[in-house]
């Protein structure tokens, strides 16, 4: 490859968003190498303002519709951590079940519809409809399952209704527990077919060690409640969160940028996956194992790998969850009504994409003085443009543009960007073509 | 009869709409059957300069993607805004009572000039002509592909005239009111299933409102059941910017 | 339908043992709990019954008439056929107001066309009834329209005796059905009637039926253009909410569905409501029923007007579901209330021609009370019940000789017939004593003020004193039968007769029955004459006074009696402490005409005919005429 390129992705697909790549080389030096968010700002925290806090989820749900249930679990955390609403057993499994679905329908979205397609050689999933049909239609059946699972707690996955500050409206009925309980057995055969499909696959060689942020909850592989760990610090409260992401702006993206220890960090199945390890279920270590995955893991790549691995995990701890549900059985606990005063709240979740964070001020009439909410993939921006930096360089002498281009797709596909959330991304450019 | 391509673009939204179509599953592959789907840039990395019906998700809120929407409206046949910020501004629009330039400081507070954004975040309309709609905030995916089938077959995909309440009958619910909530059902799009009243929830309003709604005693109701006239107006708001001023 | 009504009896639990047997033949629907809500559903489980009974939303039409079903199947290829799905099924504990919903969804559904899903659904169900014997809640109003008694529409009824059901058998499905699964025995005739005594004093407590409920359709032809139809026009969402709640509506809109293979396809009925504004929107977008005061208009003049008179009986069967789903509190008794009242407004402003026009009477029964004193039970030629209240009078005629005005003295609510006790003193009444069982009379009437709502009202948890002197007892005779039917509502009932002689005694055997009820009620006795096998009392009225004990700040004195019998029993009852706001007093006079005009009957400036002949004391002590 010449030693002089520009690179120019427009529109990244198969992403959620809009986003572009530029890259720009001149005489094998790297002059510029960014991630662009093309988003159309939406303004979200200042919709906010003024707000209801029994409107705070309904909206913010409205960021992204892969991730709503992850907002939605966020704002209600934030909301619920403002009034002084404890979690009672159930209200948090019933949490827990809802982000399970949302990672199970995001996560096999993600590895089989849209990273799949890159290793076997397809511009998207519909041509494998042809080519790899018992794929397309396990990994439907694997989505059909997450989404069942939400709607059975939500009333749909796609920004639920049943989750409300201070508990659900609606309960699952142990029919539907027990239907979904036997989906998720037969779920475990077909990630293993999925774990050997993903196995046979190669990806692209490439490490970076960086700071690796997830949540920490001491005995558990954490979903919701707990604080923030740093691969590099150990353990923050969650109440702290400001003093990890610093965001900050940059002129080229309508998403803001995070950055605690290091010049960027990394949040999602990789991170989670490298500070929680211990945590996974056994049949989760194995099928790591049988994916060459260990920790730590450097190479962004594998963030995809860490999700089949998640998958596996969820599998084992939703059927611990939905067994107890049974076995203890479904209260009718009725919403909890919060006692309006002066607060603030802070929500910290992890949702497919890495650690998300709402945090709202109410005036006493339980109102929206203030609001903030920071997403996954706007934390993981910066770490995206700082391993296309450091690929660069060095691929530039070996691969074509086009290999190249590629490659730099790939690796942002890798981290499942959600660009509505941190605003849209994706279109690699290469300046001066 | 060669199949009609569709393509899907989105602007200013959340793609939850086109989420909810891949969450189609099995029928999506039934629906290739009858369509040809030529581009989804969510889904798929290939392009079509080519399509007969373009399904548009998002608001328009800038002015520099009027060029594409008018591109999209010369190549297609048929229109469909998908969802509510398609079809109503959505909850985007419910930025639309602050200034743009106030928003731009409040969100970006140290570089307000580096975004660009329209006064108001519009449905798809204002820019362009749209054929047929498929409200909804996400959209009902059942309806969706009725609208799709419909179009096909070269029949109205006629939408409900009347509100949420019917189907929330029919669903045998109880009344949200009777639980000492509001709701906007009775003046609000049916076509949903009263998904949201089903689960325990009320009616947000997401489908917009029926032809000819009797706002006047959905605001007496409101206020009868204690809210005051800036939470009604707040709550209209949410979706149906435009018609909040109806009540006032 | 009827066949000859069987009753029997068997325990509760053998009902449900007998639901749970028959689970095995058919699928059983009922009311049930379900994700937090009771509503009509099929069950599993016998136990999942709920036996009270708490509104539901829809009513139980659906199984007959579903939400939404498939009607015919067919190919693009052009392969057809009609679909009718049905099961063998058991509706269990469908209330009265539903039944007659159905009853009348069967008529709906069988005249001219009969319609083969609705229809086959039927035949293939049994209904098995349970008798409310209390209103349900304030929105209900079944007894405004009569629906409470269901003449048809079930198969078997279950009355509720406490730990048995006492079944009425309606037609031989439900004969059969009871011989196969419950084990039932003879009813407790005593505790059958028990309940059917609650069950009326229920009703009629809750107000009655509407008070011109034969004349609706008449009444609301006249008021096409009442006001009341703009202003809750106003107020109405146009939601739907109301129909598709309705046991009785049944309305549908047919629709194609292609299944997404585009080759085969369903056409389907789904549930339409007339209330929606595309209802009668015809393809060019002209709608012929475009305002909301004509759609209002249109339904409910469809269950008091239009469809009533097709099926006889008020189409609206009160169940008040629309009311309780209406959030504009729109409800069919508030607008049929007001058209009433309109249309009687309008009756009495205009002439009217038929003031002095009598009905035919004929004579069902006589019965010879004493020498000169004769029962007779009367009934309308028109078939219609005579409507009046306790205390009220008519005229009675008889060409030739003339017009007599008589006391009713049956109580109200006494199906179609109504009794009198006419005593033998003048032309008319010595003409009417030569009558026979068979024979005919003519008819005004009622009239005059009686014992109203508000008297009534007044009446409850006080201790009550009739006093009647002779043939006093006639007038006073509706009020207190009335009174007795629903004992419980009064502090307690005294009832204190007095006669010349045992032998002018009234009603005999209801005074009989009356002295053995017991509890608060006591009947005290006097004839100023007697031999020795009279054991009660002898002495005038007032002599009874003193026996019974009352308070006076909570006893009302209701008093009738020959004129001189009045200033001696109201002298007595002052010097109790009674005070003459809580003494009501029936005085006769002489009426010609009934209706405020010929002045005989005028008190000063008070006709007796229209606000008498019943008077609270205290508004007519001051007229020297009044005693």
């Amino acid at each position: 490859m010449s030693e002089t390129i520009t690179i120019g992705v427009n529109h990244i697909t198969r992403v959620e968003g809009h986003g572009n790549i530029k890259v720009d080389v001149q005489n094998g030096e790297v002059k510029e190498c960014k991630l662009e968010i093309v988003e159309a700002p939406r303004f979200f925290e200042a919709m906010l303002e003024g707000r209801h806090y029994s409107e705070a989820a309904i909206i913010t749900s409205r960021i992204c519709g892969i991730c709503s249930v992850g907002h939605q679990l966020a704002s209600v955390r934030a909301t619920e951590d403002a009034f002084g609403i404890e979690l009672t057993k159930q209200n948090h499994q019933l949490k827990t079940l809802l982000d399970m679905g949302q990672y199970f329908e995001s996560h096999v979205l993600h590895v089989y519809f849209l990273a799949v397609p890159d290793f076997v050689g397809a511009p998207s999933v519909f041509p494998l409809v042809a080519t790899h049909k018992d794929v397309v239609l396990s990994a439907l059946k694997l989505k059909k399952l997450g989404h069942d699972i939400g709607e059975m707690i939500g009333g749909r996955l796609v920004h639920p209704i049943s989750m409300i500050p201070g508990g659900f409206t609606h309960m699952p009925t142990v029919k539907k527990l027990e239907e979904i309980l036997n989906r998720i057995q037969d779920a475990k055969e077909e990630l293993k077919n999925g774990v050997k499909l993903v196995s046979s696959l190669t990806l692209p060689d490439f490490e970076r060690e960086t700071e690796y942020i997830s949540m920490y909850r001491d005995g558990e592989y954490a979903f919701i409640d707990g604080n923030i760990f740093s691969s590099d610090r150990g353990e923050i409260s969650y109440k702290d969160y400001r003093k990890v992401t610093n965001e900050y702006l940059v002129p080229h993206s309508t998403a803001k940028r995070a950055k605690f220890s290091r010049h960027s960090y990394m949040v999602g199945a990789l991170a989670r996956f490298n500070n929680n390890y211990k945590y996974l279920s056994d049949d989760a270590k194995q099928a790591a194992e049988d994916l060459g995955l260990k920790p730590k893991y450097y190479n962004p790549y594998m963030n995809t790998v860490a999700q089949l691995v998640e998958l596996i995990h969820i599998v084992d701890n939703s059927t611990e969850i939905i067994n107890d549900m049974l076995a203890k059985g479904i209260k009718n606990e009725k919403p909890v009504i919060p006692e309006l005063k002066e607060c603030a709240g802070v929500g910290a979740v992890e949702v497919p994409r890495g650690i998300l964070f709402h945090e709202y001020t109410y005036d006493k009439n339980g109102f929206i003085t203030k609001a903030n909410c920071i997403i996954p993939t706007a934390q993981n921006l910066q770490n995206i443009e700082d391993d296309m930096n450091d690929m660069v360089p060095d691929s530039i002498k070996k691969r074509t543009k086009e290999e190249l281009t590629l490659d730099l797709e790939m690796l942002v596909r890798a981290y499942d960007p959600c660009i509505s959330c941190s605003c849209h991304l994706l279109d690699v450019e290469f300046v001066n073509e | 009869m060669s199949k009609p391509k569709v393509a899907f673009f989105d602007f200013t939204s959340c793609e939850g709409c086109q989420l909810s179509i891949l969450n189609l599953e099995t029928e999506l592959l039934e629906l290739l059957d009858i369509v040809d789907i030529v581009e989804f840039r969510e889904a798929m990395s290939e392009k079509s300069d080519t399509f007969d019906i373009a399904v548009i998700e998002g608001s328009y809120s800038r002015d520099s993607d009027l060029g594409r929407l008018k591109e999209i409206r010369e190549t297609a046949g048929v229109v469909v805004a998908l969802g509510a910020c398609a079809h109503i501004g959505g909850l985007n629009a419910l930025r639309n009572s602050q200034q743009r330039e106030d928003l731009l400081k409040k969100v970006y507070p140290d570089h307000p000039d580096w975004y660009e954004t329209n006064e108001k975040a519009l449905p798809i309309s204002a820019a362009i002509k749209v054929d047929a709609v498929v409200p909804g905030c996400p959209v009902d995916v059942k309806e969706f592909v009725h609208v799709v089938k419909n179009l096909v077959l070269g029949k109205d995909p006629g939408l409900p005239t009347y509100p949420v309440c019917v189907e929330c009958k029919l669903n045998e619910n109880i009344c949200v009111y009777e639980l000492g909530k509001t709701c906007l059902g009775p003046v609000v799009r049916a076509g949903c299933n009263a998904v949201c009243t089903s689960n325990g929830g009320v009616c947000i309003g997401c489908r917009g409102l029926i032809p000819n709604p009797n706002l006047n005693s959905q605001k007496d109701i409101m206020q009868k059941y204690g809210l005051d006239i800036q939470r009604i107006i707040d709550s209209v708001n949410l979706f149906m910017t435009e018609n909040a001023r109806e009540v006032q | 339908m009827m066949t000859a009504v069987l009753e029997k009896q068997a325990t509760k639990d053998n009902i449900i043992l007998g639901m749970k047997k028959a689970m095995s033949e058919y699928d059983i629907a009922a009311l049930t709990k379900k994700e937090g809500k009771v509503l009509f559903d099929y069950i599993d489980d016998v136990n999942k019954i709920e036996l009270e009974y708490t509104p539901t939303v829809l009513s139980p039409k659906k199984f007959f008439f579903p939400q939404e079903e498939v009607i015919l199947e067919y190919t693009m290829e052009g392969k057809v056929q009609a679909k009718i799905n049905y099961r063998k099924m058991v509706l269990f504990g469908v209330r009265p107001c539903d039944i007659t919903g159905i009853q009348i969804l069967d008529e709906a559904f069988a005249e001219s066309n009969g319609d083969p899903n609705y229809l086959t659904k039927r035949e293939n169900s049994v209904i098995i009834g349970i008798d409310c014997n209390s209103v349900c809640d304030e929105n209900a109003f079944c007894y405004k329209v009569n629906s409470q008694y269901p003449d048809g529409g079930f198969d078997i009824m279950l009355h509720d005796l406490g730990n048995s059901y006492a079944m009425t058998i309606a037609t031989d499905k439900g004969e059969t059905f009871a011989e196969q699964y419950f084990d039932s025995g003879k009813v407790d005739s005593e505790a059958m009637e028990e309940f059917l005594r609650v069950k009326e004093h229920a009703f009629v407590k809750a107000g009655g039926p509407f008070e011109e409920l034969e004349n609706l359709p008449e009444i609301f032809a006249e008021n096409e253009h009442h006001p009341i139809w703009e202003s809750e026009a106003e107020r109405c969402l146009s939601c739907g909410s109301c129909i598709m709640v309705c046991p009785t509506c049944y309305c549908f809109d047919v629709i194609d569905e292609l299944a997404l293979s585009m080759k085969i396809g369903d056409r389907l009925r789904r549930w339409d409501a007339c209330m929606l504004r595309s209802f009668a929107e015809v393809a060019g977008g002209e709608n012929f029923r475009e305002e909301v005061k004509n759609r209002v208009k249109h339904r409910i003049n469809r269950k008091f007007n239009f469809l009533m008179k097709k099926h006889g009986k008020s189409v609206c069967v009160g169940c008040g579901r629309c009311v309780r789903s209406c959030l504009a509190d729109i409800s069919p008794v508030t607008i049929v209330e007001a058209l009433t009242k309109t249309s009687k407004q309008m009756r009495l402003a205009e002439k009217n021609n038929e003031l002095y026009l009598p009905v035919k009477a004929f004579i069902r029964k006589i019965v010879q009370f004493t020498e000169k004193e004769k029962f007779f039970e009367l009934e309308l030629e028109n078939g219609k019940s005579l409507n009046h209240q306790p205390g009220q009078f008519i005229l009675l005629s008889i060409f030739g000789i003339g017009e007599a005005a008589i006391s009713i003295s049956s109580p109200p609510s006494f199906g179609n017939r109504f009794d009198i006790v006419v005593r033998a003193v003048g032309d008319v009444t010595n003409k009417l004593h030569t009558l026979e069982e068979g024979d005919f009379v003519f008819i005004r009437g009622p009239f005059g003020h009686g014992f109203d709502e508000s008297i009534q009202r007044k009446m409850e948890g006080k201790h009550i004193l009739f006093i009647a002197g002779g043939i006093g007892y006639v007038p006073l005779r509706s009020l207190i039968n009335f009174t007795l039917k629903q004992k419980e509502d009064y502090g307690r009932i005294s009832i204190l007769y007095g006669c010349k002689s045992p032998e002018d005694r009234m009603y005999k055997d209801e005074l009989d029955y009356i002295s053995t009820i017991g509890g608060n009620v006591t009947l005290l006795e006097t004839v100023d004459t007697a031999d020795k096998s009279w054991l009660k009392n002898t002495g005038v009225i007032t002599s009874l006074i003193p026996m019974v004990k009352f308070h006076p700040e909570n006893t009302l004195a209701v008093v009738c009696g020959p004129p001189v019998m009045y200033k001696f029993v109201i002298k007595t009852l002052n010097d109790q402490g009674l005070s003459n706001e809580n003494i009501y007093v029936s005085l006769e006079r002489r009426m010609k005409c009934g209706v405020g005009k010929c002045g005989h009957c005028q008190l000063d400036d008070i006709y007796v005919c229209q606000e008498g002949p019943v008077f609270r004391f205290s508004d007519i002590e001051d007229k020297e005429e009044a005693l």
